[in-house]
């Protein structure tokens, strides 16, 4: 693979130094690497090339990173450890900063303090080894692009996107034919994207997700405003992408897909408030902390029902079981 | 059929006429392709800043005899970073940081022409153009901007189309996004400086935002929209001039309205347009589908 063709133009790269690994010395007050993450062990070994994960070396790193806007803290102390093959979903209340967190792991948001690491590197120098779902509201759904323009989207990584003569070969197409045809796409090809529905398209990203063919996927709500059909495909390809070896995380306010469909939870609300697995984390007591009181939970037959009750000003969504 | 024939080539027969077409032509051409861009991404505003921010540029130029392009391609760079670095605050949108650059600049333009001598007749050159003074100088520089513009395209133009539709996408893959945002800032200066002479910086707009919006309605995919976009400037370019010329009316308005002219019926039309497109390519599917 070649994905990291385009990553070196980065305009900032100003992190710092491209480090094999998380080398905390001395600067970071947030001392050596907690190894409470599920295998997560020391980082060690070149960082992976060409992307593919690689033993036991983390995926992504974070390290004490702080993120703020202007005055407000939208991030603090994160300090975070994710091994290849993971399959995390991220919750927390509205503002937690569960889609900030997704951005500052890709690069797209610059920490005010602390150290992101993306394959052992700063995230400008490998996001092209991540692919991003971002929220729907982020994307122009009326620009004139048919599907299959989009999907071949997820190919600049391969085909390069400047340059002169700029042509996708025959592997190329095969990856796009295969990712239209596993999302059911294929006779929407030719489609202009503003012709489709919202979970339509959510599979046109889905599809440019796999022909991207990279080792990591963030999607960020990637379950707003999708049909029952879409939601089953999605969770199904992700499970798919985790066998393969590959890590997907996942910033999600449905409290029910977390506990039964991911391996694997952060809550989140500005810092980490618990991290691991659902049956830990889906705690009345931990989940009234962090909702602050948003959340009702009941318990009876062994069955936990959660309620959120979100503030008038946004859309309520209750989830129960 | 001989008369037809007079009626069109008779104001071919002048070498300033011969020079206000090629330059129309030209000028409409670049415009139209960067202007795609402008409506794709909702940016008419700034573009409409831009042509007007450049006319202090003009007037220095004009005052210190330096070339007028040039002037004004500087004052549109300055502008463009101006208004990124106003934006870049947190209490100012970018529509409010543009709206007060570029009224700041217009008005800076308008006071240096104030001081000239002959400054009524200056200032209604530069704000409403004059394609029939064309020299030959500046259609080379035109034909030199136009080649920079299509190499520029031919270089960056699939990674704008994506960085237009997705920018996170866009930088997530490594695309360097802040090279593209003003790359792409730096040709719309670029369009308006070889546009503005022939309609003039008030309605240089028009070049840039008219006829790609009467092919978006038409097109689905952008190269598609490049292409409609430049037969309908080229077209508004040609009947302005004619009109111009036998109607004694003035040839950057006059190529303006006829763009304006050209959207209107297309606006309605187009629905229409599109269903037909769209059975067609049913039936050809359809067809396709028996025969494979």
């Amino acid at each position: 693979m070649e994905t990291g063709k385009t990553g070196k133009i980065g305009k900032s790269g100003k992190i710092d130094k491209p480090t094999k690994g998380l080398s905390p010395g001395g600067t970071h007050p947030g001392g050596s690497l907690p190894g409470g993450a599920p295998q997560g062990g020391a980082p060690q070994g070149g960082a992976p090339q060409g992307g593919a994960p690689q033993g036991g070396a983390p995926v992504i790193e974070l390290l004490g990173v702080t993120v703020r806007f202007g005055h407000r803290t939208a991030l603090e102390n994160i300090t975070l450890s994710i091994p290849a093959g993971s399959q995390i979903a991220i919750i927390g209340p509205n503002g937690a900063g569960k889609s900030t967190l997704l951005r500052t792991m890709l690069g797209l948001i610059r920490p005010a303090a602390g150290v992101v690491r993306l394959f052992g590197l700063p995230p400008v120098k490998r996001r092209s080894a991540a692919a991003f779902i971002p929220q729907r509201e982020t994307v122009d759904w009326s620009f004139p692009v048919t599907v299959r323009d989009v999907v071949m989207m997820g190919r600049i990584g391969h085909i390069g996107a400047i340059g002169l003569w700029l042509h996708p070969g025959p592997a190329d197409r095969e990856a796009v034919r295969r990712a239209l045809d596993r999302l059911g796409l294929t006779p929407y090809a030719g489609r202009a994207i503003s012709e489709l529905s919202g979970g339509w398209q959510q599979r046109v990203f889905l599809a440019r997700t796999l022909a991207q063919e990279a080792p990591l996927l963030l999607l960020d709500e990637p379950f707003n405003e999708i049909d029952a059909g879409t939601r089953q495909l999605l969770l199904e390809l992700l499970d798919s992408f985790v066998a393969e070896g590959r890590s997907v995380l996942v910033a999600t306010h449905d409290l029910e897909l977390a506990r039964e469909r991911f391996r694997r939870v952060l809550l989140l609300n500005k810092k980490i408030l618990a991290d691991g697995r659902p049956e830990e984390i889906f705690q009345p007591k931990l989940l009234q902390e962090a909702f602050s009181g948003q959340v009702v939970t009941l318990e009876s037959a062994g069955k936990t029902a959660i309620f959120v009750n979100k503030p008038p000003t946004s859309v309520g969504k209750h989830v129960e079981k | 059929m001989q008369e037809m024939i007079d009626l069109i080539s008779e104001p071919l027969s002048y070498e300033f006429m011969r020079r206000a077409f090629l330059a129309a032509i030209l000028a409409g051409g670049v415009a139209s392709l960067i202007g795609t861009f402008v409506v794709l991404r909702g940016m008419a505003f700034m573009g409409d800043a831009l042509s007007h921010a450049v006319l202090p540029g003009i007037a220095v130029a004009h005052l210190t005899r330096h070339s007028i392009y040039a002037g004004a391609f500087l004052a549109g760079l300055i502008t463009t970073m101006g208004i990124g670095y106003l934006s870049r605050h947190r209490r100012l949108s970018e529509d409010t940081a543009i709206g007060i650059f570029f009224t700041g600049m217009f008005a800076l333009g308008i006071v240096i022409i104030s001081t000239m001598q002959s400054y009524s007749i200056d200032l209604v050159h530069f704000l409403f153009g004059n394609v029939l003074a064309v020299t030959s100088d500046d259609l080379w520089l035109m034909s030199g901007a136009a080649f920079l513009i299509l190499l520029a395209f031919a270089l960056f133009g699939r990674a704008w189309v994506i960085y237009s539709f997705d920018p996170a996408f866009a930088e997530t893959s490594g695309l360097p996004v802040g090279l593209l945002h003003y790359g792409l800032m730096i040709l719309i200066s670029l369009a308006i400086v070889v546009a503005m002479q022939t309609v003039g910086v008030v309605m240089v707009l028009a070049m840039l935002v008219t006829p790609p919006a009467t092919a978006r309605l038409l097109a689905g995919r952008v190269p598609a929209i490049m292409v409609l976009s430049f037969i309908f400037s080229t077209l508004a370019a040609v009947l302005g001039l004619y009109s111009s010329y036998y109607m004694n009316i003035a040839s950057g308005a006059a190529i303006v309205l006829w763009a304006t002219i050209i959207f209107m019926p297309v606006f309605i039309f187009a629905p229409k347009v599109k269903l037909f497109v769209q059975q067609y390519h049913q039936l050809r599917q359809r067809c396709a589908g028996k025969v494979g």
